[in-house]
């Protein structure tokens, strides 16, 4: 019985796979703590590109206002991104709500509202629409206005216009800050 | 804490021994390995120090069969069904060699370390009682029926 048995559990051996897997899993947590070091700072760098990104991305640089008779206003971040539409009077509110063109880039917004049914029935029955492109820097502003521009070009009735600075108040105070790159399609 | 090449001379040493006590205690492969795991993972971490390769082995055996114990008694695996299905014999093991370690296994658990210990490993009744902390008359008593139930299911020869 003695060799019978010794014969069996001769036969039995850790498998290299065993020792090998052993071997790594109690090493193995030291080898990565060392890395832990690299993977914080990782990490950090990941978390503040992110709050800058973020920040940048949510930051307007520049304004699209649209006045018919519902009046707009659209925020647009340095991506040409809508990061924000604000209704300023209460059928803009109401377009505002209906119509989605968050984070869209804003010619395909203005392309959306202008297709919306309500500004549509107003441009159907010959009212007048401004459009404002108002920022703080010029050549944003004048690259901005040509694709506004180009967004309505097949609207008659549709002024485009291009401002200075932030803030937007009402259409009389937009109107004094008009400059000379002021295009009335309706002429063209 | 133990270096990576003392751990793998240990390994190389007792990997074997660890592997059959786990055999003959848990049947099936994944526990076995939870057990050398912890086992290996004991040694590196003792400050133990082994006065020969003897004594060295017999803390290997006692760890080995310690861990078995514990994980047996662990609260999950109260709570689970066994699947004996799944019972660990060497796949490529000759069938004679297979028949007998399933004689072994099937041996009530308490005389399946003082059949490996004493047949295999060689070990007395006294170094086993001293190995496992077991009173010398009830290892010789462990031994005799474990023998005595191997023989009635695998015949031949009583050795002495």
């Amino acid at each position: 019985m003695r060799n019978r048995l010794q014969t069996a559990f001769s036969g039995v051996h850790a498998e290299r796979e065993i020792k090998e897997r052993t071997l790594e899993r109690i090493y193995a947590p030291a080898k990565r703590g060392k890395r832990r070091p690299l993977a914080l700072a990782a990490a950090c760098l990941a978390l503040v590109l992110l709050c800058v990104g973020g920040g940048m991305f949510f930051t307007p640089v520049s304004a699209i206002g649209i006045e018919i008779n519902p009046a707009l206003q659209l925020k647009i971040n340095r991506f040409d991104i809508v990061i924000g539409v604000k209704g300023l009077n209460q059928d803009g509110r109401r377009i505002a709500e209906n119509t989605s063109v968050l984070f869209s880039e804003y010619s395909e917004a203005i392309d959306t509202l202008l297709n919306s049914s309500e500004i549509k029935d107003y441009l159907e029955q010959g009212k007048e629409m401004d459009i404002y492109v108002d920022c703080g820097d010029e050549q944003r502003c004048t690259r901005m206005l040509e694709r506004v521009e180009g967004c309505v070009g097949g609207c008659g009735n549709v002024t485009c216009h291009a401002g200075n600075g932030h803030g937007h108040g009402n259409g009389q105070r937009r109107q004094q800050r008009h400059r000379n790159c002021h295009k009335n399609h309706q002429s063209e | 804490m133990r270096s990576e090449q003392e751990t793998a001379a240990a390994i190389d040493r007792h990997a074997d021994m660890v592997r059959r006590l786990c055999l003959i205690h848990l049947k099936n492969q994944a526990d076995s390995e939870d057990v050398f795991q912890t086992v290996f993972m004991k040694y590196v971490l003792s400050s133990a120090v082994f006065e020969s390769e003897e004594h060295e082995k017999a803390w290997f055996i006692r760890v080995t069969i310690n861990a078995c114990r514990d994980l047996l008694r662990s609260f999950l695996r109260s709570r689970t069904v066994p699947l004996d299905e799944l019972i660990d014999l060497p796949a490529d093991a000759p069938s004679e060699s297979r028949e007998v370690l399933g004689a072994v296994l099937e041996l009530p658990g308490k005389y399946r370390d003082v059949v490996y210990l004493h047949y295999f490993e060689g070990y007395t009744a006294p170094e086993i009682a001293g190995l496992m902390k077991k009173n010398v008359n009830t290892v010789y008593s462990l031994l005799a029926r474990a023998k005595k139930l191997l023989k009635e299911r695998l015949g031949g020869d009583e050795d002495a």
